[in-house]
């Protein structure tokens, strides 16, 4: 309204400004259209000869300012008619969509900073289960479309805006197929009986690597759809008639509920699969374009443009309801004005679409990666590295896979050691703490200007880290725990990080960052906190554990070559068991008994063939002699009791 | 003397020094509060909710209830309310009620959970009661059914835990 408003008031000062006197131009409009809307609209401005006196140069000068400024979509004629100076603007059209882009290129030839007019057309015929009869309404005036003219009279200087600021609409009409609708300054004419649903919603999501996705959801009401059955439409089943092959649709809503949600879901490989199944479900002609160019000056972020226009008149009456669009094309980009007004939620951009208008949203969008991941470690307490992984999104364009590149290559010239594979980047950190710190914000800092130092609080802007000890519960492994804030969204932009623990005999590291799981793989956003945990093999331990198994492997083997030793052992042993006065007789009457322990007795040439028998036998000669001196001892012992 | 098996002992001895050496290598490293969470985390992995409420701080330990932890509550109530519902069993809720809120939705079971290390914070000791507060590494082993076949995952997460001494030394408060 306020655009229209000001839009009549330019007009008049323009056009008809200098006419202080009671009279003005007055501003008609008559749009003819026949059945498949091929007609015309004619505008016409009427100026007395009274009022073309004030305009410098008359009517001559009007039509010149016409000459050099009309929008190639339109066309005109000046007459005198008896006296009067009559201006006759005309646009033809063969067809709605003709004309929708006709308007929409003159309102734009017009359109100054503060508007935000999506023009919209409503044209039906005909019988549907949905509606009956015919209807043509817009939701722009003739000024609208006059604003080219106003804006360029403006700058002539042939008229001055002092004059005043009046102006009358004359009279409006549609004529459809011969017949004549009265209609005010927006055109409308409406025959309809309706039987329409409550409303639309169509959520679009685009991918970077070029796939789409498309929900359109019809919601409507018991009563409707009671009238729509006397109709001869069971709307489950139209609407499940129009589903595109390989797509789904399905019933949302429960089945006891006074309103009713049908949803389908299209998926294509490109806008154009996805606007031709849009097409077939709405049953109107629709758009999505979508592009993105690599900034030459800012590496590593492209501007993305994305076009488009829902019409869902086909369902739903657009006095009482709307469509809302919601789009998600790539992730993270941000969008700047548009011509309409939109919210944002989710990384998804919301509005309501007119019928047929075509919507534009531009933004800057910091070119993605498949996968960012992130690894760190400690090996003390003041030693450690880090990692970056940037793996390129498969099927993306070249120029902006080039140009996210860039960025990483020329960010790695202020820290860390880049190496590239395969398109694939690693950005490498190692040393002690405090340079690591220093490195990875440098590299993150390049990429957004700005080279970081520490605050106040001894902090860096995108990466801190604090190392300490930690008990992995094993002497054998040494753990270090590092507590990390990090900001690394002016590189990866709003990608997400992805964690990989790795574990194995030798150690590894661990990480916590209250992420998402996916395929065991820790995903979290590109700024935030995480700990990780570094366990490394303690070489003391691990020299003891050696240590500790050689001399336990070694007395293993010592007792294995030396078992004869056990009877010997168990000679003492025995010695040990001996009462202490009969070993005095024993002393005294055997004396050869005790000179086993004390002074081996010289093997006797008596005792020879009994050891060369043992031996012979397999017994070891050096035992033989022992188990037959314990013999002989117990003998003795014997001999003793 | 002569026949002494000095060798035989030499070996025995060795053999003991290496044992009680290995032992000491590999035996775990843990003070009296890694103790009480290893135990604990033990406790709840073999589901066992008579040990897990042994180890944890109550009134008897002169802690006013409030300062309760609210794991066991918690999996109790759980347990109530679910399985009146009969959608699983008591042991199954025990673990996986432990590490709900860090396990992925798409999880079907806990299977293991295993406390990785731990990190001393702070160490209280105020109004006759000595508290600390450790950090802990637990790694959580889980299912997923990937084409009707199970397939198992793990996650690791950080966690603080905050104990107190009472009259049979540390207890989990929360």
């Amino acid at each position: 309204m306020k655009i229209i408003a000001r839009a009549g008031t330019v007009l008049l000062l323009a056009l008809i400004i200098c006419f202080t006197a009671a009279c003005g131009a007055e501003i008609s409009t008559k749009l003819t259209v026949d059945g498949s809307f091929n007609g015309t609209r004619e505008i016409t401005a009427v100026i007395d000869s009274d009022d073309i006196t004030k305009v410098t140069g008359g009517a001559a000068a009007l039509e010149q300012v016409i000459k050099e400024s009309k929008p190639a979509d339109m066309d005109y004629t000046v007459k005198n008619d008896g006296g009067n100076t009559v201006i006759t603007f005309t646009i033809k059209f063969s067809g709605l969509e003709e004309y929708r882009t006709k308007v929409n290129n003159i309102i734009d030839a017009g359109r100054t900073e503060d508007s935000d007019l999506v023009p919209e057309v409503v044209f039906e015929t005909g019988k549907t289960y949905f509606k009956e009869g015919f209807r043509l309404s817009e939701n722009f005036t003739s000024v609208d479309l006059l604003n080219w003219y106003i804006n360029a009279l403006e700058e002539s200087g042939i008229i001055s805006e002092s004059q005043g600021n009046w102006y009358e609409i004359g009279e409006n009409k549609i004529v459809f197929s011969g017949k004549e609708y009265s209609s005010g300054s927006r055109l409308e004419a409406d025959e309809q009986i309706k039987r329409c649903l409550s409303g639309i919603n169509v959520t679009t999501t685009v991918t970077t690597s070029g796939s789409f996705e498309r929900v359109i959801e019809f919601t409507s009401d018991n009563d409707t759809e009671e009238e729509l059955e006397k109709a001869g439409c069971v709307l489950e089943e139209y609407l499940k008639n129009l589903c595109p092959n390989g797509d789904t649709f399905e019933k949302t809503s429960e089945e006891d509920s006074y309103n009713n949600t049908y949803a389908f879901t299209l998926n294509a490989d490109s806008a154009e699969e996805l606007v031709e199944k849009t097409d077939a479900v709405l049953q109107t002609k629709n758009k999505l374009s979508i592009t993105a160019e690599a900034l030459e000056d800012t590496p590593g972020t492209a501007a993305v443009s994305v076009t488009e226009s829902i019409d869902g008149t086909y369902y739903i009456d657009y006095d009482s309801a709307r469509v809302t669009s919601r789009l998600k094309v790539y992730d993270g980009v941000e969008y700047g004005d548009a011509d309409t007004s939109y919210s944002t939620e989710d990384g998804y951009l919301i509005y309501r679409p007119n019928a047929g208008g075509e919507y534009t949203f531009s933004g800057e969008w910091k070119i993605g990666f498949s996968e960012i991941v992130f690894s760190a470690g400690a090996s003390g307490l003041d030693k450690m590295n880090a990692s970056f992984v940037f793996k390129p999104i498969e099927g993306l364009d070249s120029s902006l896979a080039e140009s996210a590149g860039t960025l990483i290559k020329s960010a790695a010239e202020k820290g860390g050691k880049l190496t590239e594979k395969d398109n694939v980047y690693t950005v490498s950190f190692s040393g002690s703490k405090d340079d690591v710190e220093k490195e990875i914000n440098s590299f993150i800092g390049a990429a957004s200007g700005y080279v970081p130092e520490k605050d106040g609080n001894g902090k860096y802007a995108y990466f801190n880290v604090e190392l300490e000890k930690y008990n992995t519960l094993s002497r054998l492994k040494k753990g270090i725990r590092g507590s990390v804030s990090y900001d690394f969204s002016p590189v990866t932009g709003s990608s997400d990080i992805t964690f990989e623990n790795k574990s194995g005999l030798f150690g590894g590291t661990r990480y916590s960052a209250n992420g998402s799981y996916e395929d065991g793989k820790e995903i979290a956003g590109s700024s935030g906190s995480l700990y990780f945990y570094t366990e490394s093999v303690s070489v003391l331990w691990t020299a003891v554990l050696a240590a500790a198994l050689i001399v336990l492997i070694a007395g293993i083997v010592m007792l294995i070559m030396n078992r004869n030793e056990f009877s010997k052992l168990k000679t003492v042993l025995a010695g040990m068991k001996k009462p202490k006065a009969p070993a005095v007789q024993q002393e005294a009457a055997d004396a050869p008994s005790e000179s086993v322990d004390e002074f081996p007795e010289p093997v006797t040439p008596e005792k020879e063939p009994a050891m060369a028998a043992a031996g012979a036998a397999g017994e070891s000669p050096a035992t033989e002699p022992e188990q037959q001196t314990v013999s002989e001892s117990g003998s003795g012992e014997e001999d003793l009791l | 003397m002569k026949n002494f098996p000095v060798k035989l002992l030499v070996s025995v001895l060795c053999v003991i020094a290496g044992v009680v050496l290995l032992a000491v290598t590999v035996a775990p490293a843990k003070d009296p509060c890694e103790k009480t969470i290893s135990k604990y985390i033990s406790a709840i992995n073999s589901e066992n909710p008579e040990k897990v409420h042994d180890l944890e701080f109550s009134a008897d330990d002169y802690l006013d209830g409030t300062a309760l932890g609210g794991l066991l509550g918690g999996i109790q109530d759980s347990y109530e309310s679910e399985t009146e519902s009969g959608e699983t069993t008591r042991m199954e809720l025990f673990k996986s009620s432990a590490v709900s809120s860090r396990v992925p939705d798409d999880a079907d079971k806990v299977k293991k959970i295993k406390l990785l290390g731990c990190s001393a914070g702070e160490n209280i000791s105020e109004y006759g009661i000595t508290a600390a507060e450790y950090d802990i590494l637990v790694e959580v082993t889980y299912t997923v059914s990937e084409d009707g076949e199970e397939t198992d995952r793990t996650i690791c997460y950080g966690d603080t835990v905050s104990l107190a001494k009472g009259k049979s030394g540390y207890r989990i408060v929360g």
